[in-house]
């Protein structure tokens, strides 16, 4: 057990956890676009930043992937803080003008204009559809290209991944929701990874559950029969 | 124009050889890829995925390191690298003008490369030479005060040789 305090509150935290974690936990609100509880901390998006006193050193740290220590006096609610945030979010704002998920944000830390030049592009780069990708499914269909404003996820050379399954992990993590699953004509099609993949229908009702990748991908994996797995979670 | 089809051979072989000298270390990657590049002369597809599959690095690894770093490129690349200094002194000298001359007559943008591979065009920041300006460099060879009419001569020249 770790004692520290975030806002004045005396807070109780596991060995181990991060700062992000403690304070939810506590019911303290710290926005955060790039943290999952399944995946490894990124620290990508910076919007969790808080301002953490240790002894007489105090700092500005992503409570995402800083851990709790005992006597830690962690404050989220300062100006600092606060500018810090809203700057953060600007910038991804200006980098991305069109997704509501950002101006919800904007309302609640009180973003009212955004200084710099506007791009066109849907994604904050805050990298857990590759994350999950990798390290949830074990598959390495997505990465970056390229690096610093041209950076971009995507599938190596733009092209269909020969890895990818149509799982839809990545597109259930998306903060964003940019990255769409549609199931049309016996098919699961995922547009911004140019792929799909024909649907597999349950042996018992009849209804499509799964795409004939995943059906090969949890073969090969679990080594059970074609029937066994070609049954609906539903039916079994 | 028609598409100079362009051939990658010994992809395996290659491949194989650069890797070994890096005692098969993929966290080697960069040199390994520069020294792939050198013989390939940019990094084609299959041989990003040839290197994937011998280092057991996914692809999305490899191709990320090799889309990271300006020193490489995934597009094959011209006979020629025709290289228009852009800096300061070149700028003000009027090197934009030779850059347009250069993209009307060879039909292609700065970063590109013409169709039938004998030309990649590519701007560059200050070579050190600006009292020469605007200066232009084709495959290391310094041309100085340069100017738009002098394009097409130039060209010509590449071509024939
Ligand atoms: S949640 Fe911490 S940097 Fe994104
Ligand atoms: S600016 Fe062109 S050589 Fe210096």
């Amino acid at each position: 057990m770790v004692k520290l305090t975030i806002d004045g509150k005396e807070v109780v935290a596991r060995e181990g956890q991060t700062v992000l974690e403690a304070a939810r936990e506590a019911g303290i609100f710290i926005p955060a676009l790039c943290y999952h509880h399944e995946v490894k901390p990124y620290a990508a998006c910076r919007l969790c930043m808080v301002e953490v006193t240790r002894g007489k050193r105090t700092r500005f740290v992503t409570s995402c992937d800083y851990k709790v220590a005992e006597g830690m006096v962690v404050r989220t609610d300062t100006e600092k803080v606060q500018k810090c945030r809203r700057m953060v979010l600007e910038l991804l704002m200006a980098r991305c003008p069109n997704l509501p998920q950002l101006q919800e944000l904007a309302q609640i830390l009180g973003v009212d204009r955004v200084r710099f030049p506007e791009g066109d592009d849907d994604c904050i780069l805050c990298g857990l559809c590759v994350r999950t990708c990798a390290e949830v499914v074990g598959l390495h269909a997505l990465g970056y290209e390229s690096r610093g404003f041209h950076r971009r996820v995507t599938t190596p050379f733009d092209e269909p991944s020969e890895e990818c399954i149509l799982c839809g992990a990545c597109s259930y993590v998306c903060p964003v929701e940019v990255v769409p699953v549609v199931e049309e004509d016996g098919y699961r099609v995922m547009e911004r990874w140019h792929k799909k993949s024909r649907l597999v229908a349950c042996t018992k009702c009849g209804k499509f559950f799964m795409t004939e990748d995943e059906l090969k991908f949890l073969q090969e994996k679990t080594g059970l029969p074609e029937e066994r797995l070609k049954v609906c979670a539903d039916c079994r | 124009m028609a598409m100079t089809e362009v051939v990658v051979e010994n992809v395996e072989q290659n491949v194989k050889e650069v890797l070994a000298r890096y005692g098969n270390n993929p966290a080697r990657m960069i040199e390994i890829l520069q020294d792939l590049q050198d013989i390939y002369g940019y990094l084609p597809r299959e041989v990003l995925r040839e290197v994937s599959h011998q280092t057991e690095m996914p692809l999305t690894r490899v191709y990320h390191v090799a889309t990271f770093f300006k020193a490489f490129t995934l597009k094959p690349r011209g006979k020629y690298t025709i290289q228009v200094c852009t800096g300061t002194a070149c700028h003000v000298k009027g090197s934009y003008r030779v850059l347009e001359r250069l993209e009307d007559v060879l039909g292609i943008k700065a970063g590109d490369t013409t169709d039938d591979l004998m030309f990649t065009l590519e701007t560059v920041n200050c070579v050190g030479a600006c009292a020469l300006g605007p200066v232009v460099i084709v495959n290391h060879k310094y041309h100085a005060y340069m100017t738009p009419a002098k394009v097409e001569s130039l060209i010509k020249e590449y071509r024939e040789q």
